[in-house]
């Protein structure tokens, strides 16, 4: 609070209790995040067996051999079709969510419907899973039982190549709505009645009042959100791993699936590790570029 | 600057939050439990490695408390794990090995037994049982097929707790009602196929097979038709000519609609409930059909059609004793109360898997009465050829199952898929 700087200043006491407070998430973050990164990134340039523990340095060799392995290749194009259905779906599905629960249905309802809809992110995947299998069979499915009634012919939904991809949106919309559903009504619980009303009096529709007001008020959310969900998409596994297990043949195999794959099937640790690297690198970009787009989209107060 | 310090924040925690999201969730954790108790500090210590359900490990348990009996000053720490792959069995095991917490005896499944001894973990047991009056009186029950399943080069590593095959079952009453005779021992893929077509009905409410795609279930039709996945020196040998036959045979069944989709179908719920005709299976399913309410007049069993010779598959698991144990006479005892007739009888009133020697699978008290050829499960033991599983079991049973996933959806004609399949097994199994 003195001179000529306004910035409050805070007692050397404060800094370091402030430190003392991150020190467990950042012990945590070093020993299971950043030195596991280390290793994998070390890993990558060696062929390691996991059974001696003996690795021999192959220089660019694992990128070479993925990069022009046809599997990686599908796998990548599986994970950018994912990247960008699963994170539009997700969070398109989570706004139109919030919004319904937040501004259309009456109060009473609304409660019940917010857990309604949040409910699927709360149950385990797996046990889930066994009963969107069986909804997805192909043959005493319901969900094709009922496309029968509308005239819809059998559709295979684990079992054709076309269509593998989509029930492992379905799924993963399904289960991750809920959360993108709840944060953004977190943003929209800012935005301002008076606001919505002054604007509604001025003779603005819903439709303008939601993108010129709701949106707007709201983006710092639906960004983060996004980027959740991009981030998400990117490393996809559970869901497939449980619904579809990658197939029918690579169909629907994501870049974590292939890397586990490698890893832990193959105990082909280089080149499981090469995938990662690329993987994160993937991220990496996406995300940057998300944010330097955010810088025209997104308001903050 | 209070708008900076915000987007500064928000880079950082989404910095901080791409990186725990790209660390690879394993999601094996603590799915395994640990049975131990730290007041007896000081004592000997063993450790089995164990996998099955809940109910495994109980009669596991039980074995132990009764070698405790003999042995009080010894610990036993029991790791049961869930198996769905068993590369995850071997890693969970090497993750063991290098904490310095490596597994005295072992459970392991015949698929993973090569994958093991390549690597150096197990001992071999020959001596040891020839030493032994009750383990070499055991060792001489066993069906010879299921103690070559877990030998390698001659030397034996595990002594089996029990196994599992694959026979053929059908609806006795759908074949009543379509005038079909119940087929014999020794009918062949022609005989098998003409009568599946002649239970299939139009309106697609009864199939007569339901094929399932998966490795086990699959063998049968390779083993029957003479071949194998991999050769007699272990060299994989996806394309063979019997192997394409076969797979072409399946994808006829698939192509002409006599089995219902075979890769998300359940067949043995859909057989319960009686819209299959005949499906294959081995013990495991028996107790829950029973449950579902089919009597030996709804249902029996019969060995697998023939079209080359006969034959079925079988796996199984056997208790091994780990290669670096610090305690080996201890193990060994160990070992004795894990395959004791006790703990045998135990596990196969589980009514899973099928008891390692022929007294016990061919006790109608143990075994039961349903079907009314229950016995013919036994057969099918002594008929069958182990599961291929050589060294790159991981790597074989993940490209086969693909390539028959591309023949079933319509990818890949099956000459073509196999033979990709082929190249693959062959670029890890070098």
């Amino acid at each position: 609070m003195r001179g000529k700087n306004n910035k409050p200043k805070y007692s050397r006491q404060e800094t370091l209790t402030a430190y003392l407070f991150t020190v467990p998430s950042f012990i945590g973050f070093v020993c299971f995040v950043l030195i596991p990164v280390i290793w994998v990134f070390i890993i990558s340039f060696r062929q390691y067996n996991v059974f001696t523990g003996a690795s021999v340095f192959v220089g660019l060799d694992n990128f070479k051999s993925i990069l022009s392995d046809s599997r990686s290749v599908s796998a990548l194009k599986n994970t950018l079709w994912y990247t960008i259905l699963c994170s539009v779906g997700n969070t398109g599905l989570g706004l139109i969510l919030a919004v319904l629960v937040d501004d259309i249905l009456p109060k009473k309802v609304s409660v019940l419907f917010r857990s309604v809809y949040f409910f699927p992110s709360l149950v385990g995947l797996t046990f889930v899973a066994i009963i969107w299998q069986s909804f997805f069979q192909t043959d005493a499915g319901v969900i094709n039982y009922y496309l029968n009634l509308l005239g819809i012919d059998k559709v295979g939904w684990l079992s054709n190549q076309d269509f593998s991809k989509v029930a492992v949106l379905i799924l993963d919309m399904w289960k991750n709505a809920g959360i993108s559903m709840l944060l953004i009504l977190a943003g929209l619980q800012n935005v301002n009645r008076g606001l919505l009303e002054a604007a509604e009096i001025d003779g603005a529709n819903a439709f303008q009042r939601f993108f010129k007001i709701i949106i707007p008020v709201a983006s710092p959310q639906i960004f983060f959100v996004m980027i959740m969900n991009v981030t998400g998409a990117l490393r996809i596994y559970e869901s497939i791993y449980v619904l579809s297990g990658g197939g029918p043949g690579d169909s629907s195999r994501s870049l974590v699936m292939l890397i586990a794959e490698k890893g832990f099937t193959s105990f082909d640790y280089g080149s499981a590790s090469a995938l990662s690297m690329l993987l994160l690198m993937l991220i990496a970009i996406v995300t940057v570029v998300q944010f330097v787009g955010s810088i025209w989209w997104v308001h903050y107060e | 600057m209070k708008k900076r310090m915000k987007r500064v924040v928000a880079l950082l925690l989404a910095g901080v939050m791409m990186f725990s999201m790209t660390a690879c969730e394993s999601k094996t954790e603590d799915l395994s439990s640990t049975v131990q108790s730290d007041k007896n500090i000081g004592k000997t210590e063993l450790r089995v490695l164990n996998w099955g359900s809940t109910e495994e490990e109980r009669i596991a348990n039980d074995a132990i408390a009764r070698f405790n009996e003999a042995n009080p000053d010894v610990e036993v720490k029991q790791t049961c794990v869930p198996v769905d792959s068993w590369s995850n069995f071997i890693q969970k095991w090497i993750t063991m090995s290098t904490s310095g917490e490596a597994p005295d005896v072992i459970n392991l499944g015949l698929e993973a037994t090569q994958m093991a001894v390549s690597n150096d973990l197990l001992m071999p047991l020959d001596d040891i049982v020839s030493i032994d009056e009750d383990l070499s009186g055991l060792k001489d029950e066993y069906a010879s097929a299921l103690l070559d399943g877990f030998s390698v080069d001659g030397k034996l590593y595990g002594l089996p707790s029990g196994t599992q095959t694959m026979v053929m079952y059908y609806n006795k009453v759908m074949f009543d009602e379509a005038g079909l005779a119940y087929p014999k021992d020794g009918w062949t893929w022609d005989e098998f196929l003409s009568d599946a077509k002649a239970l299939t009905k139009a309106d697609g409410s009864v199939y007569g097979f339901g094929l399932s795609s998966s490795y086990f279930q699959l063998t049968p039709w390779w083993s029957t038709n003479g071949t194998a996945l991999v050769t007699t020196d272990s060299k994989p040998a996806l394309n063979s000519p019997e192997m394409v036959e076969a797979v072409e045979f399946l994808d006829s069944m698939v192509k002409d609609k006599v089995t219902p989709d075979p890769i998300s179908s359940d067949v043995y719920t859909m057989f319960a409930s009686k819209q299959l005709a005949m499906v294959g299976a081995g013990r495991w399913v028996l107790n829950t059909w029973k449950d579902a309410g089919l009597t030996n007049d709804d249902f029996d069993c019969v060995q697998w059609p023939v079209n080359a010779k006969e034959g079925s598959v079988y796996g199984g698991s056997a208790w091994c004793i780990g290669k670096n144990t610090e305690n080996k006479e201890l193990s060994v005892e160990l070992l004795k109360a894990m395959v004791s007739e006790e703990t045998l009888k135990a596990t196969a009133e589980g009514g899973q898997q099928v008891p390692p020697t022929e007294s016990l699978a061919t006790n109608e008290e143990i075994m039961g009465t349903t079907p009314d050829n229950v016995m013919g499960i036994w057969k099918a033991v002594t008929i069958a050829s182990p599961i291929a599983a050589p060294t790159f079991f991981g790597d074989l049973e993940q490209s086969t199952l693909r390539c028959m996933e591309e023949v079933f959806s319509g990818e890949k004609e099956p000459q073509q898929a196999l033979d990709t399949a082929q190249s693959e097994v062959e670029a890890q199994a070098k």
